[in-house]
């Protein structure tokens, strides 16, 4: 059974090429993602749904090459991820990918402003520096550089997660559940750096999540179910989102 | 809950062998040590039983006063030989012979000696009578002509010597030229420790291998019927005064008392080496299962959740250390069974040969290695495990699961007032107070940092990690993750601080006392020349008087050593040339006559002559070796003869006549000959001399000023050596805990390994931080040993500088840099294994545990 056809995209920035990941093998394989063809549009806040299960994450994994297909491809720009040496995977996270997770999302012992430039001082090389400014300022953290991730809130703590994820400039931004951790107020602070990145400075943030709230946000949304894409909607709003999960079944 | 104990186990091997490892390398080496040894003492054992199986009694000269020990073989006085005649008179005795003991080196092409090494070679008398012979010819026949004689196998198989062939023998008063009559070996069977000797006829052999024509005993068979108890009993009655006699079976027992004795500080020695690496061992037991209860916090708090009581969640911990330690402990015993049969080969390849090597292995080895090896592991685990009882259910419901750095306020002050303690006696010893007090000083300020370890550890780890702010991002993280948890820190630094504090402290102390001996060999040794017996005493008094005829020898005197009973105490006492020694060495100052000292007579230092409010003029009643109570009149008192005596107590000095006349032909033997030339004579004239005289004791050398300097810093770096290779063991173990620290932490590390990796952080990056951290936690413990090894040996050294003027304190700076070295190799090693499950961290396993 053929996916649904992706919306016409004049940018592409990441896309997935019949991509399958499965466990097991013949009659008892286990399909995480089943054939999955996706394209992931630059400068777009694209959403990804689906009950538990469906493979979101899987996708988003091997979209941002942290998890390898079984068959089929992810290209990031031109570039085949399953062609990649560990090390060069590993330098295409450090400078085209950014990265936002659930939680934990900060080293303990490096202060908020550390955390922030982990990704540049990894590859030892500076930062640039007006830029960051603007994106601390952007998530209001000025007062909060020198702190470590224990003196911050959850919601702080997010903030630097996301501060981080920016402060690359990276190709596009991976986040998975950001929200997932923390209270409603926050929840809206977070997702509204996030339209913000997009909206200001054509950021592509690629954004796992099971609310619907956080998903209309975002200005497409990807339904899965059972490993394949099975709709997707522009300029979701919450009640939209909802509807659609449940005639989904989700 | 002992399930729950035993899946704990099974579900962290890696933890678990690394911890039984660290134990089992103590225990091992614990157990390895009696292994050999029980197994030396053992086929020992049998060969004297053997050997001296058919002898009924032994008629010996009697100590009259307990010497031993340290101070070598028991000091029995000889016999007279014609005293064999009236005990084979004796009412029972079936036959009485003469047992002759004394020095006797085999040469080789080269003239030197063919036994070199540990091994003792002696000279005996072969007698003719079965039973009391206790060697067997193999070959050849019984020597009969005064230049007859029977060597042993191995020695004969050494040089290819044969029946028939000449050889030349070297003996207490110089050489002599034999013929090989026959070659035999010990007992029936085994060779006595790979000692070589040559046997010669009775009267040849009382010739050949004593100085005094007397005997060292008389062995006895007696009739048919006639028991040891009854023949020792009608025996006793013809001996003189200052002469016993023991059963047959009591006289082997003290052969195997006097091996066993030996071996016994050989045992100690060992043992308490083994202890070190135990308490090494039980640091990182604590340390570790600290760090795993801590870990488990949660796990241990949803057990109480459920219901599991206190005692429980404490009965399990404990029975989780138990099996580790049972386990551990067996695992030693096995490899220490397994090292002392390695030992017993190397023992046999540097000339020790043992006539059995099946391992012995007592039932007290087991238990003890058992026990030992098991108390240490549960008490280790003690604490941490009432720390995990203690855990509160509510904190299953909690986020951090993580043991959280606590320091009390208590640990404070306990740890200020025991470092204060220590410090406080280390600058007593430093002022010249007590040793022990000095040394009580070391384990104060040892147990002190111990306890204030968390408080000192992140100032340290900032210095010493400044210079990883260099090597990015990786040491920066390693550097802040080794101060994280400066519990933990400390408590992984602990182990490898205790091995090289001890090293440090052997290595200073030994250093400042060999430097303090050159320095003293500089000043106050006026001889030109030395010549020197090595290991076995081979020096015969014979070359003195050689030497002393030379026109060259301007002053030559040799130096014996002995005990002697002084108003009750038995004392150390050197047998010197009188005329000569003056000249030969500078005593500082000596008031009296010492040149003209008689054999009536007696010297002694300054401080001995003070405390005992001595002058000269004072008799001494004193009892000789020999049993002889007379009288010795101080005749000179010098103010330091250390340059002679080379230890710090008291001693005395006697005319090498009261050696002659009084001590057993074993102790006639001199320690050293020093020659000063005659006026206008050059070193390499006197050289050319004094070696052509000592042709005659070709085990000896003849070695000048610098070469003595030379032979005792070589001999500091073999002891040295050997020293640390045994304490490297307890290096081992602190780099074993540093490992297992580390592993835990990676594990503990997960999702930060993850997030790291995730944001672009290279294997290299991971692997890098985890070995700076490494290093660091290495150079923690590293650095605070060379630091209180250091100063404990300044401390240690100080206060014995007082009664040693030449000692000061040596600091060996390359022996520092050389630890420090490879401290940073420790470091770097114990990182391979977490460097590399961190680096090999599969990304999305790590970000995405729960």
């Amino acid at each position: 059974m053929p996916n649904a056809a992706p919306a016409p995209a004049t940018n592409v920035i990441a896309r997935a090429e019949e991509a399958s990941k499965y466990y097991g093998r013949g009659d008892t394989a286990v399909w995480a993602l089943a054939e999955v063809d996706v394209e992931i549009e630059a400068g777009r806040f694209t959403a990804v749904m689906g009950p538990s299960g469906s493979g979101k994450s899987t996708l988003m994994h091997c979209l941002a090459g942290l998890d390898t297909l079984s068959s089929g491809r992810v290209l990031i720009g031109d570039t085949d991820l399953s062609t990649l040496s560990d090390k060069q995977l590993t330098l295409l996270r450090r400078t085209r990918v950014g990265f936002i997770f659930q939680a934990y999302n900060l080293i303990p012992t490096l202060t908020a402003a550390e955390n922030i430039a982990l990704p540049s001082t990894l590859g030892g090389g500076t930062t640039d520096q007006a830029w960051f400014d603007r994106v601390v300022a952007t998530v209001g953290l000025r007062d909060r550089l020198d702190h470590r991730p224990s003196e911050l809130s959850g919601g702080q703590q997010q903030r630097v997660a996301v501060a981080r994820a920016l402060a690359q400039r990276p190709d596009i931004v991976f986040a998975d559940e950001p929200t997932g951790n923390l209270d409603s107020r926050a929840s809206a602070e977070i997702l509204g750096f996030m339209q913000a990145a997009v909206r200001d400075v054509d950021q592509t943030i690629v954004m796992v999540t099971h609310e619907p709230s956080a998903a209309a946000y975002a200005d497409k949304v990807l339904f899965l179910a059972d490993g394949r894409i099975v709709d997707q909607m522009d300029g979701p709003t919450e009640d939209t989102v909802l509807d659609r999960l449940k005639s989904l079944g989700g | 809950m002992l399930k729950v104990a035993l899946k704990n186990l099974l579900g962290h091997k890696f933890r678990t062998v690394l911890t039984a490892i660290a134990i089992a390398l103590g225990v091992g080496f614990m157990a390895g040590t009696f292994v050999l040894t029980d197994t030396i003492t053992k086929s020992f054992d049998e060969l004297f039983s053997e050997a001296g199986a058919g002898i009924d009694a032994v008629v010996q000269g009697k100590a009259p006063f307990e010497t031993g020990g340290l101070e070598g073989p028991e000091q029995r006085p000889d016999v007279d030989p014609s005293l064999t005649e009236a005990v084979r008179g004796v009412d029972g005795v079936a036959d009485a012979r003469p047992t002759v003991a004394g020095i006797a080196f085999v040469l080789g092409d080269d003239d030197k000696p063919l036994t070199q090494g540990a091994a003792p070679s002696f000279g005996a008398n072969w007698t003719g009578i079965p039973g009391i012979d206790v060697f067997t010819i193999t070959s050849g026949e019984p020597p009969t002509a005064p230049t007859d004689a029977v060597i042993d196998e191995a020695t004969a198989d050494s040089a290819d010597i044969a029946v028939g062939d000449p050889i030349r023998v070297q003996t207490l008063s110089g050489t002599v030229d034999l013929t090989v009559s026959g070659i035999a070996r010990f007992g029936e069977t085994g060779n006595l420790g790979g000692a070589a000797f040559v046997l010669m006829d009775t009267p040849a052999a009382i010739d050949t291998f004593t100085t005094t024509g007397r005997i060292q005993g008389i062995a006895v068979i007696a009739d048919q019927g006639v028991t040891q108890d009854e023949i020792v009993s009608r025996i006793e009655p013809v001996l003189p005064d200052g002469v016993e006699v023991i059963s047959g079976d009591a006289s082997t027992q003290q052969s195997q008392d006097t091996v066993e004795q030996g071996i016994g500080f050989f045992r100690t020695f060992l043992t308490a080496i083994g202890v070190v690496s135990l308490a090494a061992g039980a640091f990182l037991i604590y340390n570790t299962f600290g760090i795993i209860i801590g870990q488990r916090t949660r796990e241990l708090a949803l057990l109480r959740a459920m219901g599991a009581s206190r005692r429980q969640v404490l009965t399990s911990v404990l029975a989780e250390s138990t099996v580790t330690g049972l386990l551990a402990s067996l695992l030693g015993l096995v490899g220490g069974i397994a090292l002392a049969t390695v030992m017993i080969s190397v023992v046999a390849a540097i000339g020790i040969e043992l006539p059995s090597t099946a391992p012995v292995l007592a039932v007290r080895t087991v238990v003890l290695s058992l026990l030992v090896g098991t108390v240490i592991t549960v008490f280790s685990s003690i604490l941490p495990a009432v720390r995990g009882s203690r855990v509160a259910p509510v904190a299953a419901l909690r986020d951090t699961a993580f043991e959280a750095p606590t320091r009390s306020l208590a640990r404070l002050v306990i740890g200020v007032v025991v470092a204060a303690i220590g410090v406080a006696g280390l600058v007593s010893g430093m002022n010249g107070g007590e040793v022990g007090v000095a040394a009580a000083g070391i384990v104060g300020l040892f147990a002190g940092v111990v306890i204030l370890g968390p408080f000192i550890v992140p100032g340290i780890v900032a210095v010493v990690g400044a210079p990883l702010r260099l090597a990015g991002i990786a040491g920066t993280l390693g550097r802040d993750n080794a101060r994280r948890n400066p519990k933990r820190s400390a408590g992984t630094a602990s182990a490898l601080m205790l091995a090289v504090t001890i090293i440090t402290f052997i290595a200073v102390t030994t250093l400042s006392f060999t430097a303090s001996f050159n320095a003293a060999t500089d000043r106050y040794l006026k001889a030109d020349l030395e010549i020197s017996s090595g290991v076995q005493h081979t020096l015969g008094p014979a070359l003195v008087d050689s030497l002393a005829a030379q026109p060259e020898v301007g002053a030559v005197t040799g130096v014996q050593r002995g005990q002697i009973q002084i108003n009750d105490a038995v004392r150390p006492v050197y047998g010197v040339t009188p005329s000569a020694v003056e000249q030969v060495f500078d005593l500082q100052g000596v008031e009296g006559d010492l040149a003209g000292m008689g054999p009536d007579e007696i010297a002694l230092d300054r401080a001995t002559a003070e405390i005992a409010v001595w002058g000269i003029g004072k008799e001494l009643s004193v009892v000789m070796p020999d049993g002889t109570a007379t009288t010795l009149t101080v005749a000179a008192i010098y103010e330091d003869g250390g340059i002679v005596a080379q230890n710090s107590d008291g001693h005395y000095m006697v005319s090498n006549e009261v050696f002659e006349q009084y001590f057993g032909a074993d102790f006639q033997t001199l320690l050293r000959i020093d020659v000063k030339g005659a006026e206008g004579v050059d070193l390499e004239q006197l050289r050319t001399v004094v070696e052509d005289q000592a042709n005659e004791f070709p085990a000896a050398t003849v070695r000048d000023r610098e070469q003595i300097k030379d032979d005792s810093n070589q001999q500091l770096l073999v002891a040295l050596g050997f020293l640390f290779v045994l304490l490297g063991l307890a290096l081992v173990i602190g780099a074993l805990g540093v490992t297992i620290t580390l592993a835990l932490s990676v594990f503990e590390r997960t999702r930060e390994i993850g997030l790291l990796r995730a944001v672009g952080a290279t294997r290299a990056q991971m692997a890098g931080s985890i070995c700076a951290e490494s290093v660091v936690l290495t150079l923690l413990g590293t650095l605070l040993g060379l630091a209180i090894g250091i100063v404990g040996a300044i401390s240690v050294v100080q206060s014995q500088a007082s009664s040693i003027d030449t000692l000061t304190v040596s600091i060996p700076v390359l022996f520092i840099v050389g630890v420090v070295v490879i401290a940073v190799g420790i470091g770097v090693v114990a990182s391979l294994v977490p460097g590399w499950r961190a680096a090999r961290m599969n990304v999305l396993d790590a970000v995405t545990v729960e």
